[in-house]
C-alpha cells in the first residue's frame, strides 16, 4: 500500500509548483510592477479589483501554502478509507488536487503578467483566452496526477465482510444509535446569527446564504441511524427530517469499517462519485452498497452490531 | 443499542425489550446518559404497539435505570451503575429459573439470604 507520506506530497507539491512562478515573477520583475496591481477581473476580463504590490506577493504565497497543505491533509487522509465508493476515490482526489492547482496556477501567472510595464493598474484586462488556457492545463493536469497517484488497492475499496446476526424468521430486530456532536450546530448557530445580521443590514443575497448554510450545519447535530427489517433509516436534526432511507430490498451488501471525512472533502451530508455519505467524525462507519453499486456511508458507533442486522435481515453479507 | 424481541416467546414483548436495555446497560454497550429510541420509532422498527414498547420503558424507570421525561424521551440515568442493570437482570433469571424447579418465593428468598450470610463470613441461618 502507497505510504500516506506519498500521498501527501503528490496532493501538495503542485499547488507549491504552481504558485513558484507567480512568487518568481512578482519578486523578480518588482521594478516593472505597479504599486497597486489589477489584480481582480469582472466575467468580461475588464479589471474591477486592486492589490498593493505587497498584499499580492502575500495572497500568492498564501493560496499556495494553503491550498498544498489542505489537499496534502486530504490526500494523504482519504486513502485511509477507501470503501465508500467503489471507484477510486483517494486517486481521483490526487488528480483533482492537480487540476485546481494547474487552473490556479495558470490564471494567477496571467493576473501578474498583464500588469506588467503598467503604470497603475487601471485599464488592464485580462484576456478570456488565458481562462480557457487555464481550464485546458487542468485537464492536461489532472490526467497526469491521475496517471501518477498510485491506484488504491482493490482490497481497500471492497467491503470487509461482516458477521451476520442470527434472525430467526418470527423474532424482530432493531438497532439504532444516536451521533451527537456540538460544534456543528454552534458554528451552524453562529452562521445562522451571521445570516441574519447581514440580512438587516440590507447584505440580503449573502445574509439569506449565510442563513441556509447556518441551517444545514444546525441540521448535522444530532443523527439517528436505525437498522431493522425495513432496512437502514438515517434521520437528520432533531425533528428527524431530512431522512436517509435505503430499503432492505435495496441492499446488495453491508460492511463497517474506519471512514476519514476527507474521503468526503468534509463533514455532513456528502456526495462523492459512486457514493454519498452522511459523516460527523472519523472513526467507525456503516457502509451499504445499493444494488446500483453506488455506497452509502454514515459515520456510528458500534457500527459493527448495525451492519451485522443489516446483513441478518437481508442475509446477505457481501 | 441492539433490541430484540420474538412474539412467539411466552415472555410478554414489553418484558423483552426491557431485557435488552437492561443487558446493554450491564454489558456496558449502553452508557450513562444515552437517549434510548424514542416509542414512536422503535415500535415502528420491531412492528409492535407503541404501548408495548412504553409498558417496557415503565418497567425500567421503576427498576430506576432510565429517566422518562417530556419531550426529552427516554434516558439512561446518570450516575446508574452498569452494576445495578446486570443484578436486576440476574434476580429475573434466578426467579425464572427457581419456576422451572417449582421453587417458591419464599425458598428463593431463603436461598438469596443463605448465599448473602455465607458472603458476609457470619452464622447461616436456618432453612424454613
Amino acid at each position: 500500500m502507497a505510504g500516506p507520506a506519498l500521498r501527501a506530497v503528490l496532493g501538495g507539491a503542485p499547488h507549491l509548483v504552481a504558485a513558484a512562478p507567480t512568487v518568481t515573477v512578482l519578486i523578480a520583475e518588482r521594478d516593472r510592477l505597479p504599486a497597486r496591481m489589477a489584480s481582480h477581473f469582472a466575467a468580461d476580463g475588464t479589471v474591477d479589483g486592486y492589490l498593493g504590490h505587497g498584499a499580492f506577493v502575500g495572497t500568492a504565497i498564501g493560496l499556495g501554502v494553503g491550498m498544498a497543505v489542505v489537499f496534502a491533509l486530504v490526500a494523504a487522509l482519504s486513502a485511509r478509507s477507501g470503501a465508500v465508493s467503489r471507484w477510486d476515490v483517494p486517486r481521483g482526489t490526487i488528480a483533482l488536487s492537480w487540476a485546481v492547482a494547474a487552473l490556479l496556477g495558470v490564471t494567477q501567472f496571467s493576473a501578474v503578467a498583464v500588469n506588467l510595464d503598467h503604470p497603475d493598474g487601471t485599464g488592464v484586462g485580462l484576456p478570456m483566452w488565458t481562462l480557457l488556457a487555464g481550464l485546458g492545463a487542468a485537464v492536461v493536469a489532472a490526467v497526469i496526477g491521475w496517471l501518477i497517484a498510485p491506484p488504491t488497492p482493490v482490497a481497500d475499496r471492497e467491503p470487509a465482510s461482516v458477521v451476520a446476526l442470527p434472525i430467526s424468521a418470527t423474532e424482530q430486530v432493531s438497532w439504532s444509535h444516536t451521533t451527537t456532536v456540538v460544534w456543528l450546530p454552534v458554528l451552524g448557530a453562529v452562521l445562522l446569527a451571521g445570516g441574519v445580521a447581514l440580512t438587516v443590514a440590507q447584505a440580503v443575497g449573502a445574509g439569506v446564504a449565510l442563513i441556509l448554510i447556518g441551517a444545514l450545519f444546525l441540521l448535522h447535530g444530532r443523527v439517528r441511524v436505525t437498522a431493522d427489517r425495513r432496512g437502514l433509516t438515517v434521520a437528520l436534526g432533531l425533528m428527524g427530517f431530512p431522512r436517509v432511507h435505503i430499503p432492505v430490498e435495496d441492499i446488495a451488501s453491508v460492511t463497517a469499517a474506519d471512514v476519514s471525512p476527507a474521503s468526503f472533502g468534509g463533514w455532513g451530508y456528502r456526495f462523492v462519485p459512486g457514493g454519498s455519505g452522511v459523516i460527523l467524525r472519523s472513526g467507525p462507519a456503516l457502509i451499504v452498497t445499493r444494488r446500483s453499486g453506488r455506497r452509502f456511508t454514515v459515520s456510528v458507533d458500534d457500527a459493527a452490531t448495525g451492519a451485522g442486522v443489516l446483513a441478518g435481515v437481508t442475509g446477505r453479507t457481501c | 443499542m441492539l433490541i430484540r424481541v420474538d412474539p412467539t416467546r411466552t415472555t410478554p414483548l414489553a418484558d423483552q425489550i426491557a431485557a435488552c436495555v437492561r443487558r446493554g446497560i450491564a454489558d456496558g454497550s449502553v452508557n450513562t446518559g444515552e437517549r434510548l429510541p424514542g416509542a414512536r420509532d422503535l415500535a415502528a422498527s420491531l412492528e409492535v404497539s407503541i404501548h408495548t414498547v412504553l409498558a417496557g420503558y415503565q418497567q425500567l424507570r421503576a427498576e430506576g435505570l432510565i429517566e422518562l421525561r417530556r419531550g426529552r424521551g427516554a434516558t439512561v440515568r446518570g450516575g446508574t451503575p452498569a452494576g445495578r442493570a446486570e443484578v436486576i437482570e440476574l434476580a429475573r433469571r434466578l426467579v425464572e429459573a427457581g419456576r422451572r424447579l417449582d421453587l417458591d418465593d419464599e425458598e428463593l428468598v431463603a436461598l438469596l439470604k443463605e448465599a448473602a450470610a455465607r458472603a458476609a463470613g457470619g452464622a447461616v441461618p436456618p432453612r424454613p
